[in-house]
């Protein structure tokens, strides 16, 4: 029973897949057939799939939906045989059967009932164009007639048999002229016979062609038509007789067809395999700092030599994987371009303007996931160029344009991004016009509306609320949907940029990186932090000195070229900045980054480099974190944060941020004696120290982990720091290596304080520890220090 | 006949030596039976006081390790971790009662507690060890807990000589870490 019913479910996954795709394809294909009513190929492709459709519902049990694609089937069969002409009304009915069908399937999708929902109405609109007078079939000549229904007879037949026993009510009409039909004895024969001839050729020419277009489907309908096709010789009776027998034999398995040439794969198997990528990635990672480390260290040594070349090879057999994981993963965006015919002819439709929709580069590949992702911003994005874009006929004309406005949908991979642009010929965007609607609904405030650039005045169109439609109509104007296109981008780690000209039209162009698992990103440093900002946001890198910072009306600006760009210190956005002082102010670094047309600098301590990072999120306990979009496993295992760069740059105007508040020389500058950091778990150190440290008047700051030394020494700037080896959490090394990064302790003298008389030497030199001294802790030490450091001291 | 029996250092194969040992100390041959009666219970110690989680919801202990700050999360959240390959959030148990912080020392461990897709590692002060509860000697919370606990306890552990507050994981997990 069990197995019975799960073999029953994946019966139901199969058709569901299949019944999607065709009816995927199907308004494409109806919308095509609008331009070209008299293509008999298309006209059978779309009969053929209704029919499809049609038989494994009804095979099934779906009745509402059998129900509904008989009669499209109905009104199509009609259509081929043009006993019925193709009408905008009658397309319009059609397409709202396929907009039902498809709701059926989603239904069954989702487990609910699929018989619950009401086709009457459908049924009803379709019934009409059925209803007029039709010439009866038997007044065809033979030769006709058999040309005519060769095809229906092939593909009605394998179906029927299941059809006779569960097709419902409304069909039987059709039977019994069937019956009609096929009971003249003479007719059957001599169709049989023909068919019989007409398939052995078919056949033949089919199996050349094998090769390149043949599909398992095709196989099994030809298979189970030379059955019945021997059944139909051997025994001269009416086909339906045969039928009983021939259904017996189709239960029976075929032998699999020799070509396969694609499989389909669960997608959370290929999931799977991209998050063990993602892992590999991550230990390749390692191994190549773990290389590179050997390399400084035993320079010259044959077994480092191949570990470099290991280590090299894995990284390129790794990018290898990795891309061809992806691929499997690739899909063609045309998957979703499809579809637009169909979203253009309806919307053009209802807002009467006549507009041609171009498609380039369907073929071009991205991720399936992102893939998913991206048709609902470009549904926003057609639909707000045909309603605001494209302009009503008179005024096309008026402006010496073509009557039909076009828009063009094209895609094209570039580096490591796909970019979908969308262009239109329409009436294009005023900035100031954008501007004032924007002050209108309280969307920004003068002062922004003054100093807003011509791209951002275009970013406004991407904020919630905001609509320049005069009118709300059942399309746009409401000032939601652009607002969705940003956010789903956004989501993709993609950019979007916004170019137009007055009467010219208008360009949106979406920048998505190809794949969302495995990511360039640029590790910067902030206070004693680490983070990952992912380049696609990157627009580029300056170094300046703080002689290039501006004020304009009291914020930090910085003049690039010839754009004013706002700084907000990265540390300050996060809100880890608070006292710190760690920037050298001779060398200070900005990362430039972009969203949606806005720019702002990011002021960050170092910049460290460019990495593949894999990203992983925090998990369900840490989810939606303000600026921060994930996390990524660094070669040495820490764990580095990737930043949401859309949040902190929407929240950039609403920081209290000031540069130079940052800067190292502050903390000096505050300075009025000298000063020192001691860094122990252990109270007998602290306290010994600090005795002796006090009697020689200096201002004493104690920490009893390495994260608190850290945190003081960002927000002082000490002469010297006395760090126990055994420090919690990461050992004294690594704080002596941690600190050197800072621009203010580059030589600041460093005494590693050892608690049980062992100290690793090589590691000393390494961090560059400047003396080592032994608990407990004597006078004869601390003055061996003072001594080395009293001509080091700053003190402003 | 004593409830508890000194797991912590040993070999988990212990436990079931002891369930033999307080079977036969009961006249009852089947240690299943045992197993329903009695709650095995990780306690650990928060600022002197003895907690405890159940043993089922503890994935590991492990030693504190170099965490990263995240920005915009509670009070509490002191950072993440990788613990091989995956990212776990780390909850200062202390900040999250409202008790005094305590710096990282050498006996601080970080119990790693798992519900459904939830992972936390919670800092505490120092491991006990594990303790085996007579599930009817669990009384429900007293009233005179404070309130800023009350919501994570599940009840209170009595033993012999101590009492234990037993923590109701589900509430300490799901509550999240995020600031919204």
């Amino acid at each position: 029973m069990a197995d019975n019913m799960e073999e029953m479910e994946e019966i139901v996954q199969d058709f569901l897949l299949e019944a999607e795709e065709l009816l995927e394809e199907l308004d494409e294909d109806l919308v095509k057939l609008e331009s070209s009513s008299d293509d008999t190929d298309l006209l059978n492709k779309i009969f053929r799939a209704f029919h499809t459709i049609k038989g494994s519902s009804s095979f099934l049990g779906f009745e509402t939906l059998t129900h509904l694609t008989h009669r499209l089937e109905d009104v199509l069969n009609k259509l081929r045989k043009f006993e019925l002409s193709l009408s905008s009304e009658l397309m319009d009915a059609i397409l709202a059967g396929v907009d039902k069908a498809k709701e059926i399937i989603e239904v069954i999708k989702e487990k609910g009932d699929p018989e619950a929902i009401d086709v009457e109405e459908n049924i009803s609109a379709l019934s009409k164009f059925l209803e007029e007078p039709q010439e009866p079939r038997e007044e065809i000549s033979e030769e006709e007639l058999l040309k005519e229904q060769e095809e229906e007879i092939k593909e009605e037949e394998l179906l029927e048999n299941v059809e006779s026993e569960q097709e419902p009510e409304e069909t039987k009409e059709e039977k019994a002229e069937d019956k009609t039909k096929k009971s003249d004895d003479e007719i059957e024969a001599e169709i049989q016979r023909l068919l019989a001839q007409r398939m052995e050729e078919d056949k033949k020419k089919r199996q050349q062609k094998k090769q390149e277009e043949q599909k398992q489907e095709e196989i099994k309908k030809e298979e189970t038509q030379k059955e019945e096709e021997k059944q139909a010789q051997a025994q001269p009776k009416p086909a339906q007789e045969t039928k009983p027998q021939s259904q017996k034999q189709q239960a029976k398995p075929k032998p699999k067809p020799v070509i396969e040439q694609t499989i389909r794969v669960d997608v959370t198997r290929l999931d799977d395999l991209m998050n063990l990528v993602g892992e590999l990635v991550l230990g390749k990672n390692r191994l190549v700092s773990v290389a590179q480390k050997a390399e400084e260290k035993f320079e010259g040594d044959d077994i480092v030599e191949e570990l470099s070349g290991v280590a090299s090879q894995i990284t390129l057999v790794t990018t290898d994987l990795q891309m061809g994981v992806m691929k499997t993963r690739m899909v063609q965006v045309g998957k979703v371009f499809n579809k637009f015919p169909r979203v253009v002819r309806d919307i053009s439709k209802e807002l009467n303007k006549e507009v041609e929709l171009i498609i380039e580069g369907a073929e071009t590949e991205l991720d399936k996931s992102v893939v998913e992702e991206i048709n609902d911003p470009l549904v926003h994005i057609i639909r707000n160029a045909i309603d605001h874009g494209i302009e009503p006929k008179e005024k096309r004309l008026a402006a010496g344009k073509p009557p039909k406005g076009k828009i063009v949908l094209s895609a094209f991979h570039e580096g490591n991004y796909i970019i979908i642009k969308t262009t239109d010929d329409g009436g294009g965007m005023d900035p100031e016009v954008l501007k004032s609607k924007a002050l209108e609904k309280g969307v920004i405030t003068e002062t922004e509306a003054r100093q807003m650039t011509k791209e951002e005045a275009f970013g406004l169109i991407f904020k919630p609320g905001f609509s320049t439609a005069q009118k709300v109509s059942n399309i746009s104007g409401r000032g939601v949907g652009m607002d969705v296109v940003k956010t789903n981008i956004e989501k993709l780690n993609g950019t979007i940029e916004v170019t137009s000209e007055i009467s010219k039209g208008t360009t949106i162009m979406l920048k998505i990186p190809l794949t969302l698992a495995i990511i360039q990103a640029l590790l910067v440093k902030v206070t004693k932090e680490f983070f990952a900002i992912p380049l696609v946001s990157v627009v580029e890198t300056v170094r300046i000195n703080k002689d290039d910072i501006n004020k304009v009306e009291n914020r930090d600006v910085l003049r690039l070229r010839d754009s004013i760009i706002p700084l907000v210190y990265l540390g300050d956005a996060l809100g880890i900045g608070k006292n710190k002082k760690t920037i050298d102010s001779k060398e200070i670094y900005v990362v430039v980054v972009a969203v949606a047309e806005k720019k702002i600098g990011l002021v960050v301590d170092k910049l460290i480099g460019r990495e593949e990072i894999v990203i992983k999120s925090l998990g369900h306990y840490l989810t939606n974190i303000k600026s921060i979009s994930g996390a990524t496993i660094m070669g040495d295992g820490s764990v580095t944060l990737i930043l949401d760069i859309p949040s902190i740059v929407s929240e950039a105007s609403n920081i209290e941020t000031n540069v130079e508040d940052h800067f190292a020389d502050k903390a000096i500058e505050m300075k009025s004696k000298p000063s020192c950091l001691i860094v122990s778990a252990k109270d007998e150190i602290k306290h010994s120290i600090s005795q002796y440290m006090k009697e020689a008047d200096f201002d004493i700051y104690e920490a009893s982990n390495d994260k608190e030394g850290l945190d003081i020494a960002s927000e002082n700037v000490v002469d010297v720091i006395f760090i126990d080896l055994d420090i919690p959490i990461n050992d004294g090394y690594n704080f002596t290596r941690l600190i050197r990064t800072f621009p203010s302790y580059k030589d600041v003298f460093v005494v590693g304080v050892s608690t049980d008389g062992t100290f690793d030497k090589e590691k000393v030199g390494e961090v560059l520890m400047n003396k080592i001294i032994f608990h407990p802790i004597t006078i004869k030490d601390v003055d061996a220090v003072m001594e080395m450091i009293t001509k080091k001291i700053k003190v402003a | 006949m004593k409830n508890e029996v000194d797991l912590f250092d040993k070999s988990l194969a212990m436990a079931e030596d002891y369930e033999e040992q307080l079977a036969k100390n009961q006249k009852k041959s089947d240690a299943l039976i045992l197993k329903d009666e009695y709650d095995q219970v990780v306690g650990f110690i928060l600022k002197d006081e003895l907690f405890g989680i159940d043993i089922l919801n503890v994935e590991e202990i492990i030693k504190p390790v170099d965490f990263t700050y995240v920005p915009n999360t509670k009070e509490f959240v002191m950072g993440v971790i990788n613990l091989r390959g995956k990212i776990i959030p780390i909850v200062d148990l202390r900040l999250k009662f409202g008790l005094v912080k305590k710096p990282i020392d050498i006996e601080s461990r970080i119990i790693v507690a798992h519900m459904d897709e939830y992972t936390v590692g919670f800092i505490v002060d120092k491991i006990e060890r594990v303790y085996y509860i007579e599930k009817k000697s669990i009384e429900p919370t007293p009233p005179n807990i404070p309130q800023t606990i009350e919501k994570y306890v599940r009840g209170v552990g009595k033993m012999d000589n101590k009492i234990m507050t037993l923590l109701n994981i589900e509430n300490l997990l799901k509550e999240g870490g995020g600031l919204n």
